[in-house]
């Protein structure tokens, strides 16, 4: 952009001396013959240096360099100076003056006063943007012990007003959606709030005009140009607010240099909040961290009380058979280790041939335990009574639910003998394997329930007519990790077969794929009650 | 494995399990100690009136009278018997109370390579070594 | 044994468990005898004792975490210094080839109250697992810290964190499950460090800088020593 420089004389001889001798240097030259003049031209157009001479009609040089300032505080001046003002001179320099020219001058030191002054004055400018990092370091300072997003927009807008040395400003954030305004309209901060959406990601100047807000909700401002300076805040994962700045002065008269302090203010405050929401957002997620690892503290802590009463049993029970495989891999070594002492020293003396026999002995005596407790921990204790087959049977019925298109089919007479068995369990047995049968049959088909005595043993058979079961499965169907559609009430066929052999009995399955499924209770008519002391003999 | 010197030392074995008593008999023999035994409490004092013990190694539970009152007779006849007490740890706190009176307390299941060492020590400290 | 029926389910347990033990006990006792009468010679047969002694030694392990699971018995409450406790069941406990293990123990930690048996039977499940975990190698660190009112436990490795399911699945137990002596060996860890009044987390995120934190009660000033301690502030 090409200097502009205002020349002020009234001799208008040395105003074309200057304008010949400047213009060949790249300038924009404009003069004027009076101070008022000078003003009327100031308060049009944007001058990068005012040349003027001190004394002359009318207003003063002196006095026109202060309102040049007052217009601009950054405005390169020199003043010319003739015999009998050297004083003022000093004046002036003390007042803001960068030189002063003394009548007569030649053009080479016309040039480089300009020159210097111009110089002068971007150092200034140079200087007060500098100048503006404290306050913004300052912020920044005040933005680490201010965690608070709400508060560091208010300081980032009353450090732009100052510097800028607007009448007000408004400061936009997208996340969270918040706006924070200092001495606007409502007006206009709805103009600028529309205008966002559309704004580039550069700074703009805005016209109230240009915002569609109306002469007459300018009213109270009449007279008094406007301006409204927008810049984005950018942060690195693109926009994240606007800064406007509305000053009272027209947009002729801006220049680079206040957009690119309203551009260092928008890109400094995009910084410090981004940093203060990071900052925030870091703490509570440290909040929620803690408050998670507090209930999964408590969720394990109910789980570890949970777990500390009887349901512990229920649950060890529940993989019973893994604890029971777990236990009886190291008698299997230590068997097959007591086969080979055997082998070796089966014709060994007496002492050594009985404790050969002790480690035999020993080693089915703890099988048979484990087999035991086992059982017991699987299905729990016991309690058993005296019921009828029949009764039984009556009331598994009545809980059982069988859909309409399943036909029931039972068979269980009443003169049957009683059997000794815990209730619960057998219910729970029962209505597993009617449960089963049910499944096979979704499109409807026959259950059949039947119980008759065969070899001193009570037995009761639950029949379908569904898919049956295929020969590979039959086998492993009684294992605790086999898995097929009828889980049942939640017990496996496992379960079922602990819980009847538990009760002395066994459990077998006949199937024909396509044909059917029978699963057969045997059941001794008189069972122990005292399971336990068998479990050690 | 340490054998101990002769003369032979007298031990007794006091447990219900025979199948505990006749495989400590059988070690502690082949080690070349005397060894009786007793299947409970009420045995082990007539065992201990009869004749002149160095080591008692008992059990904690037995059935007609256990180990912890068994032990606090034998320290009224003979308080300086040596007693090695064999605890299953089934948590009972009259273990704890005559954690002074047992000269030593040793978890079941027992750690015999600790154990054979533990007589030998004890023999000798009570000074019965010859 | 009269009217075993009327014992609780617990109670039989830990009975006829202990029973276990007893055979398990004088097969161990054979052993020795065997041991004592062949001596060195024929080592097959040495072998062969060696092997017996293992797993009995292998099952009475199980056995007992079965039997602490089920109901640890009443903690008896002492004080003692965790780090003590921390640097000898690290030295005693050895893991294998490739892992490195860095204790990063507080000075200023305080004395904590807790059952030393039951204490160091569930740190040194939790190192078992551990050492399972890494067992193609790596790095485990155990830290200890002073935290508001207890003693912190971390144990951080080198392996990737828990997701949630897997957290969450660590210490409850779900029909037919399969488990290992060492999921077992967790479950004991929680069950007995709940009974001494610590608190036991799993991460379940790579969020938090450690996979197991366990939290031990500090011994307040003014309580008595030895015995069972108020737990006022626990």
């Amino acid at each position: 952009m090409r200097e502009r420089l205002l020349l002020v004389d009234d001799e208008q001889s040395i105003l074309t001396f200057c304008t010949r001798t400047l213009l060949p240097y790249g300038y924009d030259v404009r003069s004027a013959l009076s101070a008022e003049a000078a003003l009327a031209l100031l308060g049009t157009e944007r001058f990068d240096l005012l040349a003027t001479d001190i004394r002359m009609p009318g207003m003063s040089g002196l006095e026109l360099m202060r309102h040049a300032l007052d217009l601009r505080a950054d405005m390169a001046v020199i003043v010319i100076t003739g015999m009998g003002t050297f004083d003022v001179s000093v004046q002036a320099l003390r007042a803001g003056a960068h030189d002063f020219l003394a009548k007569p001058f030649g053009a080479s030191q016309l040039l480089q006063a300009v020159e210097h002054a111009l110089q002068q004055a971007r150092l200034i400018r140079e200087t007060a943007r500098l100048r503006l990092l404290e306050p913004l370091l300052a912020l920044s300072q005040q933005a680490l012990y201010n965690r608070d997003v709400e508060s560091l927009s208010r300081s980032i807008l009353q450090v732009a007003i100052a510097q800028t040395k607007a009448t007000g400003a408004v400061l936009a954030l997208s996340d969270p959606g918040m706006t924070f305004s200092i001495r606007l309209s409502a007006e206009e901060l709805r103009g600028c709030e529309q205008a966002f959406a559309q704004s580039s990601g550069q700074v703009q100047v805005w016209t109230p005009e240009a915002l569609g807000i109306s002469d007459a909700e300018r009213g109270e401002r009449n007279g008094t140009p406007r301006t409204l300076v927008h810049a984005p805040l950018t942060a690195p994962r693109g926009v994240v607010g606007h800064l406007v700045i509305s000053l009272a002065r027209a947009a002729t008269q801006l220049d680079q240099s206040d957009l690119d302090l309203v551009s260092a203010l928008a890109g400094q405050a995009a910084a410090l909040l981004e940093n203060t929401l990071l900052m925030q957002r870091l703490e509570e997620w440290n909040r929620t961290l803690e408050q998670r690892v507090q209930q999964r503290t408590q969720e394990l802590e109910a789980a570890q009380e949970r777990l500390l009463r009887a349901e512990r049993l229920a649950a060890v029970g529940q993989f019973g058979s893994s604890i029971a495989h777990e236990l009886r891999n190291p008698l299997g070594v230590i068997s097959n280790s007591v086969y080979y002492l055997n082998m070796r020293l089966g014709d060994a003396d007496e002492k050594l041939r009985k404790h050969l026999d002790i480690l035999t002995r020993e080693v089915q005596a703890s099988n048979k335990i484990i087999t035991n407790l086992m059982s017991y921990v699987r299905v729990g204790q016991l309690h058993t009574q005296a019921i009828a087959p029949s009764n039984l049977v009556m009331e598994v019925l009545e809980r059982a639910q069988i859909p309409a298109q399943v036909r029931l089919v039972t068979d269980v007479p009443e003169d049957l003998p009683l059997l000794s068995v815990d209730r619960d369990k057998m219910h729970q047995v029962l209505l597993n394997l009617i449960d089963n049968a049910v499944q096979a049959m979704p499109h409807g088909g026959a259950l059949s329930i039947r119980a008759y005595i065969e070899e001193g043993t009570l037995c009761l058979a639950v029949a379908d007519n569904g898919e049956g079961i295929p020969r590979e499965n039959l086998e492993r169907i009684f294992e605790p990790l086999f898995s097929t559609k009828a889980r049942g009430i939640g017990l496996g066929l496992a379960i079922v077969k602990m819980l009847v052999e538990a009760h002395g009995g066994t459990i077998d399955v006949v199937s024909q794929p396509g044909q059917g499924t029978t699963f057969t209770l045997h059941l001794p008519v008189c069972v122990r009650n005292e399971v336990l002391q068998e479990m050690c003999a | 494995m340490t054998q101990p010197p002769s003369p032979r030392h007298r031990l007794l074995i006091v447990d219900d399990d025979e199948g505990m008593r006749d495989t400590l008999v059988d070690i502690l023999e082949s080690l070349s100690y005397i060894v009786e035994q007793a299947a409970h409490g009420q045995m082990a004092l007539e065992r201990l009136r009869a004749q002149a013990f160095d080591l008692v190694l008992m059990d904690v539970r037995m059935p007609v009278l256990d180990g912890i009152e068994t032990l606090r007779r034998i320290r009224q006849l003979q308080p300086g018997l040596p007693v090695i007490l064999m605890s299953g740890n089934t948590g009972e706190p009259s273990v704890e109370t005559v954690r002074q009176e047992a000269t030593a307390i040793l978890a079941k299941p027992l750690d015999l390579p600790k154990l054979m060492p533990l007589i030998h020590a004890m023999l000798s400290a009570c000074g019965r070594e010859e | 044994m009269s009217s075993l029926s009327q014992l609780s389910a617990p109670q039989v347990v830990r009975l006829v468990g202990h029973e276990l033990r007893n055979r398990l006990g004088v097969l161990s006792n054979s052993v020795y005898y065997l041991h004592l009468r062949l001596g060195d010679e024929d080592e097959k047969l040495v072998r062969h004792l060696g092997l017996i002694s293992q797993e009995i030694a292998a099952t009475n392990r199980i056995l007992a975490n079965l039997m602490d699971w089920i109901g640890p018995k009443e903690p008896t409450f002492e004080r003692l210094h965790l780090n003590v406790l921390v640097e000898q069941l690290c030295t005693r406990t050895q893991p294998q080839e490739g892992l490195e293990i860095t204790l990063s123990l507080a000075d200023d930690l305080p004395l904590v109250y807790a059952d030393v048996a039951q204490l160091e039977r569930a740190l040194g499940n939790l190192l078992a697992y551990e050492y399972a975990l890494l067992h193609e190698g790596g790095g485990l660190e155990v830290v200890t810290r002073h935290e508001d009112g207890w003693a912190g436990l971390y144990l951080r490795d080198s392996e990737p964190c828990f997701t949630p399911d897997q957290a969450a699945g660590l210490l409850t137990v779900l029909p037919d499950d399969r488990f290992s002596p060492v999921q077992l060996d967790l479950l004991v860890a929680g069950s007995l460090l709940a009974a001494n009044r610590c608190r036991l987390a799993v991460a379940d995120s790579s969020d938090l800088p450690w996979r197991f934190r366990i939290l031990i009660p500090i011994l307040q000033q003014g309580l008595g020593g030895g015995g069972v301690g108020q737990d006022s502030a626990l």
